[in-house]
């Protein structure tokens, strides 16, 4: 069974994909799982190792469990200053 | 007394007189502030202008929270960062940062410790325009953040993660001549580490700048060894004072050298020398064995951001 979720883009990962954001839906119950899969279909080209996942404005785990409608944002390496 | 903390984004030209005014504070007999501005050229190429993209709804509380954490460590009066968005010039500010405590010692220290934390730790992200006009989306290091990065070819340890132990204070360091502290120490199934700064709630997170001692590892057949030595089936691991006990690397390897565990990039720097307290902490003569065979284990500098969990943990 799938859910709706709302990505957002940011940095590297926004030009790679092309757009900042989108509404999909997926069967993925996990960012982990979903970024795997979304990383099969599109050159992202970034390891997971060196992302950071958000859900709902939150930094979380990768094995967090997704609620349909979350917003999920996945986040390249950090680069203030 | 919490100190005033405030974190945020704008995308216009920073006013640094009003922010600095905004620090005063009777209390305060130090301030600091750091100006970080556009420079013209970055890894040798010449740079004609930078964008920063931010994630707001994230990047403004973690900005909160890294100046009220720092804050609180450094037991500092306030403390105040803004970050530009959008696109800037060359010699533009990028990052104001300002603190002010009651002494200079703690207002230094405090204002180095959030803007470290500040580049790696605050979801923003900086797309520099070069001269010859491409552009590049660059990383905490100022490298490119996606082009065959030298990090990606390290190798990854194949190797467990038995136990995890943090501790907020030292309980051998600096008591030379004096009892041992009794900080306590903490086993955790998972912990923070951060580049450049150490494990989140370890008494050497963000000790000082460059630190060779970010994170230290202990081989769990080095502590199985002690145990048989000793005569102490029972002794905890933690009784060591390193904080990861792992089994399957062999650690006198990594001296100087870059490897990955569990995805995140380490450098180890020295062998983590046994002291003299060990012979009180475990047993007499203990220091003497750990000193063979590297079984005092490895001291490292943290590259990357990630959490380490304990291997097998749910």
């Amino acid at each position: 069974m799938s859910q709706t979720y709302h990505i957002q883009w940011f940095g590297l990962l926004s030009e790679r994909r092309g757009i900042p954001q989108e509404t999909i839906q997926h069967a993925a119950i996990t960012p982990a799982e979903l970024y795997r899969q979304l990383a099969e279909t599109h050159p992202l080209g970034l390891a997971m190792s060196d992302l950071r996942a958000a859900v709902n404005d939150e930094f979380i785990p990768w094995d967090h469990l997704l609620k349909d409608g979350d917003h999920i944002a996945f986040l390249p390496p950090m680069s203030g200053g | 007394m919490a100190a005033e903390v405030s974190f945020s984004l704008t995308d216009q030209t920073i006013d640094s007189t009003s922010l600095a005014e905004s620090l005063r504070d009777p209390s305060a007999g130090a301030e600091v502030t750091f100006d970080g501005r556009v420079r013209d050229h970055n890894d040798g190429q010449a740079v004609a202008k930078l964008e920063y993209q931010a994630y707001p709804a994230l990047a403004v509380p973690t900005g909160q929270r890294i100046l009220a954490e720092e804050a609180e460590r450094f037991g500092i009066v306030r403390a105040t960062a803004i970050h530009r968005t959008g696109s800037l010039e060359i010699g533009e500010s990028a990052v104001w940062v300002g603190v002010a405590s009651a002494h200079r010692g703690a207002a230094f220290d405090a204002a180095r410790a959030i803007m470290e934390r500040l580049k790696y730790e605050l979801p923003i992200w900086k797309k520099e325009t070069y001269q010859d006009g491409h552009t590049e989306w660059v990383g905490p290091d100022n490298t490119p953040a996606g082009t065959g990065r030298p990090k990606d070819t390290n190798p990854e340890w194949d190797a467990d993660l038995v136990e995890i132990w943090i501790s907020p204070g030292n309980d051998f360091r600096g008591h030379h001549g004096m009892p041992r502290g009794n900080h306590g120490i903490q086993g955790v199934t998972e912990i923070e580490c951060v580049a450049g700064m150490g494990l989140k709630g370890d008494r050497y997170f963000g000790y000082k700048p460059d630190f060779k001692g970010q994170v230290t590892f202990i081989d769990a057949d080095a502590v199985d060894a002690v145990r048989r030595e000793c005569g102490k089936p029972e002794l905890s691991s933690s009784e060591f004072r390193r904080n990861l006990v792992v089994r399957g690397a062999d650690l006198s390897a990594w001296v100087g050298k870059r490897f990955r565990f569990q995805g995140i990039e380490f450098e180890g720097s020295e062998e983590c020398k046994p002291c003299y307290w060990m012979d009180t902490a475990v047993a007499p003569g203990t220091e003497n064995f750990l000193k063979k065979n590297f079984k005092g284990g490895l001291r490292a500098r943290i590259l990357t951001d990630g959490r380490l969990r304990i291997s097998g943990a749910p």
